[in-house]
């Protein structure tokens, strides 16, 4: 015979606190206006970092580290790739390791490829949680210019700076919710479909 | 953090395995300043050789020559530190056919601008 529970149940607000407890794993972007959305687009924070190879020999070297770079990325559902801006590669002092190729409107560009990391952070109910990964990525030039002739407010708190695009490898682990008529843009993230960290050389 | 890897690529490395009467360490170093671009160049030339045995890895390049070719381009990038230090150009880079990334035809376009 099953003894039945007759321990309390959990109330409403406790099974709320409980589940709040969890990492987030949506961002949320409310824009002042539906405008704004429309003249900026959805945009990420984000920092931009030397990866931790990288980073172990500078400290080996006795060579500082560079801080990373914060900003955001412009979601970018017209991009197959995560894209770094060339200033935010240029002040963490990456070095190209290749030159790729970008096309667009205006055709065929040369493009710096660069060895960087990326973190993207999320802030919820239940604390901060984030996304982060070593990347091989295309610089794009002028791009902190571009958004600044927008009109965004760049190195402050209302706009940030623009530090690259957030490809469609990042957007496919991800279910994106554009709301153009309320100016709210959802990225709800599915830590399932990430691969598994690469394992360290031996 | 949750990590990403998105290739998903396989972690490991082949050596480069040179012909049996060339030796790495006979090799002489052509001691001109090497450009980023010269390294995508020597690449470039060399790729439909490269492509026989090495499609999809990752070719480590320093002064115009291949060195080690690996898996996936992060432990090709320590080994290339390792090797080379931490100011020397080199190149890594697919062993694929040359393609290109779309950006976003918006942006590219001036469209955001309207």
């Amino acid at each position: 015979m099953v003894k039945r529970n007759r321990g309390r149940r959990e109330t409403k607000a406790e099974k709320r606190a409980r589940k709040g407890r969890k990492p987030p794993t949506s961002i949320t972007e409310h824009y002042a206006s539906p405008r704004d959305l429309q003249l900026v687009g959805p945009l990420v924070w984000v920092a931009w970092s030397v990866p931790e190879s990288l980073a172990a020999r500078l400290r080996a070297a006795g060579r500082a580290v560079p801080a990373p770079v914060s900003g955001r990325l412009l979601v970018d559902t017209g991009a197959s790739a995560t894209a770094i801006s060339v200033e935010a590669a240029q002040e963490l002092g990456l070095q190209p390791v290749d030159i790729g190729h970008t096309y667009g409107a205006h055709g065929l560009q040369q493009n710096p490829i660069y060895e960087a990391h990326l973190s993207v952070s999320i802030t919820g109910p239940g604390g901060q949680s984030g996304v982060e990964a070593d990347l091989r990525v295309s610089g794009i030039r002028d791009m902190e210019a571009m958004f600044q002739k927008l009109g965004v407010k760049t190195g402050g708190r209302d706009g940030g700076r623009l530090v690259g695009l957030l490809g469609r490898d990042f957007l496919r682990h991800t279910v994106l919710t554009y709301n153009g008529t309320y100016g709210v843009v959802t990225i709800k993230i599915d830590p399932g479909s990430f691969a598994p960290r690469p394992t360290p050389r031996a | 953090m949750v990590g990403w890897a998105p290739e998903g690529e396989a972690r490991y490395h082949l050596a480069w395995e040179a012909a049996p009467s060339f030796s790495m360490e006979d090799k002489v170093t052509d001691s001109r300043k090497f450009t980023i671009e010269d390294e995508r160049g020597a690449f470039e030339g060399r790729l439909d050789e490269l492509m026989k045995e090495h499609e999809g890895e990752f070719v480590v390049f320093h002064h115009g020559e291949p060195v080690e070719f690996f898996g996936d381009h992060s432990t090709a990038y320590e080994y290339a530190l390792d090797r080379f230090g931490l100011d020397d150009v080199f190149l890594i880079a697919e062993v694929a056919p040359p393609s290109s990334v779309p950006i976003s035809i918006a942006w590219s376009a001036g469209v955001m601008f309207g």
